[in-house]
């Protein structure tokens, strides 16, 4: 019988990351989920951190009291992202850095810590979130588009600096998924954003759940610096 | 020397949300404060010594990284790592070696083993 993995994955109070959640627990897993809410899952083999991904000692915190835990880390699922759909010249900056320090902050300092824990025994599988926003250049979200391009390009980075450690790092690139995230972008924006698709629908959630399978599986050791975007968006 | 975070445990380890603090324990989960005194440079140079790989110098002085240096960067990214964790293990405080005040010196902490276990006395506070 195979040991449960022992997975992190941020923003798990909803939406993707909740889903996510919900499925590795279901696979046996053992998954320690952060958000800055309470968690909204009740599961004997989760813990919860209460947290803001950009806040540099409580990520620390968090990674040492996970390896403390479990003794390691298998898989990072960085998920927790922000949007904010506007034109750029009428962003405040405080919105700009708000995404940023969720998206790309938050992303980097998961990777630098729990990349830390993965070195020490020489294997782990990363997996960031990236966007279709970015290769579609889509109008109103130049911020959260840039702070994905910075994830993408991180992320890229990141695969060479880690592969010789046994570390794959590799990034899913979701369509709009109807969670929270997107409930306020205007139906017209949405369809027009669909329409760039070549599969012309909504992304669910188990769409996001088989790409991270794949990066996930053991078998997918020769994957890294990766960016797989869903819907048949091409970067 | 144990070391305990953030949690009840007599509420378990599941559903419970982590506020982060840090607290050493000690036998029977008496709290133990990591004092200055603790931390001295004698016991910070031997656990740099002693976290170091076989392959690497094991004496002060010993270069580390840079020039004479026996760690390559990837390397020093496994050898720090395992550093800051047997630094929370011993002192039970959780730090980040390459923080901004190391990067930003003119000349490297990491660059031997008396540099290096200068730096995290320091940055320890002691």
């Amino acid at each position: 019988m195979k040991s449960p993995r022992v997975l992190i994955i941020t923003g798990t109070s909803r939406g993707i990351g909740l889903g996510l959640a919900e499925h590795y627990l279901a696979q046996g897993d053992l998954v320690c989920g952060c958000s800055r809410a309470p968690a909204s899952l009740q599961h004997p083999n989760y813990s919860h951190y209460e947290l803001d991904v950009s806040d540099e000692k409580a990520v620390v915190a968090m990674v040492h009291a996970v390896v403390r835990q479990h003794g390691r880390i298998d898989g990072l699922l960085n998920n927790a992202g922000i949007a904010s759909m506007n034109h750029a010249l009428l962003s405040p900056l405080a919105t700009a850095r708000s995404i940023f320090s969720t998206n790309f902050f938050g992303t980097f300092l998961f990777c630098r810590e729990v990349g830390k824990a993965m070195v020490r025994k020489k294997s782990g599988r990363i997996v960031n979130f990236a966007t279709v926003a970015t290769p579609l250049r889509l109008e109103g979200e130049s911020l959260y588009a840039a702070s994905k391009a910075a994830v993408e390009s991180f992320t890229q980075v990141l695969a060479r600096e880690l592969g010789e450690a046994g570390i794959t790092v590799n990034a899913i690139g979701p369509t709009p998924v109807p969670t929270d995230l997107i409930k306020n972008v205007p139906k017209n924006k949405m369809d027009a954003l669909l329409a760039r698709q070549a599969i012309r629908r909504f992304g669910a959630i188990q769409d996001v759940i088989n790409v991270a399978d794949f990066f996930l599986a053991p078998k997918s050791s020769f994957v890294t610096g990766q960016i797989i975007y869903l819907g048949g968006v091409t970067g | 020397m144990g070391h305990r975070f953030g949690y009840n445990p007599e509420r378990g380890h599941n559903n419970v949300t982590f506020a982060f603090w840090t607290e050493p324990v000690g036998a029977n989960n008496v709290r133990v404060m990591t004092t200055s005194a603790q931390i001295s440079l004698e016991k910070v140079r031997h656990l740099v010594i002693e976290t170091l790989p076989q392959s690497a110098g094991n004496s002060p002085g010993e270069a580390i990284f840079g020039p004479g240096g026996t760690l390559d960067s990837l390397g020093l990214v496994g050898y720090l790592a395992d550093l800051e964790y047997r630094i929370a293990e011993i002192f039970g405080r959780e730090v980040v070696l390459a923080s901004e005040a190391a990067m930003s010196r003119s000349r490297s902490p990491f660059r031997d083993v008396t540099a290096l276990s200068e730096y995290i006395v320091e940055l320890l506070g002691a």
